[in-house]
């Protein structure tokens, strides 16, 4: 596998978007316990890109987004990013915190609303990808930005960029229906961990 | 040589050059530096959106227009071969940011400060001249850039707008 350019099989992009899609349904479940509401996950879309596309792909570089990183550690290295939009991500903290003020700024409180819907969308995510590949894999505490998305994203890349030109970008969009809450999970692994996941999965 | 001389944005790890009435732009720029070159007799310049530092400690050197040590130099080279002479030309820099709460002692996440760092080295050492700069702090910039006069309007969400 080229370090500069990783082509992936069709198979093995199948099975990247079907281990991705489960992972993400555990999350989807986990987050949906913790809320007591109904959280949908959308098919996984599973794209190599140029890393200087990637601000495109996550809603435009000046778009304003709340977005929380987690580092991820242990045999397969990546980052984790979720990002919404931020009257959707105003709506999550509501949710958990049982207020909403269209009027206040998004608060330390729902900050750390945010930040604990995320840290358990992750956590049930990096389980199931762990029971699947016996990789170990551990997130960093999460670290939250309300930001322009290409700066918020320029940072992540710039590890990638120092190996490739290419990102992996796994993005699965989860909904809840009734309140209209969008946000966009992002896996992104260090190109070294690609190779470590796949062969741990015999694809 | 090929230049700009409409509104054309310049993406992450690219550079371009451009002259009056031309407008560039960064939209977005986090721990990226932007940094801009103008020569105001012929009102020409560029603009390179830098992501590394050093294109000597990476094993991936593809992209010039990516690291400080290659893209300064390839931008000003660019800039002389349209007639800019060296000595007049001035340099202005933005974006640098440290965008996570992740330790600024982590190399990863310090990379705002070390680019911003090299930068400066390679413009002392081309002889550069930097007359103004907005870099640092933990957020995003976006920068317009235009030809015209060669100032350069940065936006930020939460920090306010300001020319340099």
């Amino acid at each position: 596998m080229s370090k500069d350019k990783i082509i992936l099989t069709d198979r093995q992009k199948d099975v990247l978007k079907e281990m991705a899609n489960i992972c993400a349904g555990n999350a989807a479940t986990s987050l949906s316990q913790l809320l007591n509401r109904k959280i949908e996950m959308n098919v996984p879309q599973v794209d190599f890109m140029p890393v200087s596309s990637v601000p495109e792909a996550v809603g435009g570089a000046e778009a304003l987004v709340v977005g929380v990183v987690f580092q991820v550690f242990g045999d397969a290295p990546g980052v984790i990013l979720l990002l919404f939009p931020q009257p959707d991500a105003r709506v999550l903290a509501s949710i958990l915190t049982g207020k909403y003020d269209s009027s206040k700024v998004f608060t330390e409180m729902d900050q750390s609303a945010v930040k604990e819907a995320s840290s358990i969308l992750s956590g049930a995510y990096l389980n199931t990808l762990t029971s699947f590949t016996q990789l170990g894999l551990i997130p960093s505490t999460p670290s939250i930005i309300i930001d322009m998305a290409g700066a918020l994203i320029d940072g992540i890349l710039i590890q990638l960029a120092a190996v490739t030109e290419y990102a992996l970008l796994i993005d699965s969009e989860f909904v809840d229906e009734e309140k209209s809450v969008r946000g966009h999970f992002f896996l992104l692994p260090n190109p070294g961990s690609l190779e470590s996941i796949l062969s741990s999965i015999g694809a | 040589m090929d230049y700009e001389t409409n509104e054309t944005h310049v993406g992450m790890a690219d550079m371009k050059i451009a002259k009056a009435p031309a407008v560039l732009t960064s939209l977005g720029i986090g721990s990226c530096v932007g940094v801009i070159l103008y020569y105001a007799r012929a009102k020409i310049g560029g603009l390179a959106h830098i992501m590394l530092p050093d294109i000597d400690s990476v094993k991936n050197k593809v992209n010039r227009a990516k690291f400080a040590n290659t893209a300064i130099p390839d931008l000003l080279e660019k800039l002389e071969n349209l007639g800019a002479d060296r000595r007049f030309v001035k340099v202005k820099i933005m974006g640098g940011a440290h965008m996570f709460g992740f330790s600024k002692t982590n190399k990863v996440f310090n990379i705002g400060a070390r680019n911003v760092e090299k930068v400066r080295e390679v413009l002392k050492a081309l002889k550069l001249r930097l007359v103004a700069e907005d870099v640092g702090g933990s957020y995003g910039r976006s920068l317009y850039f235009y030809l015209e006069t060669g100032e350069v309007r940065v936006r930020t969400i939460a920090h306010g707008e300001r020319t340099i």
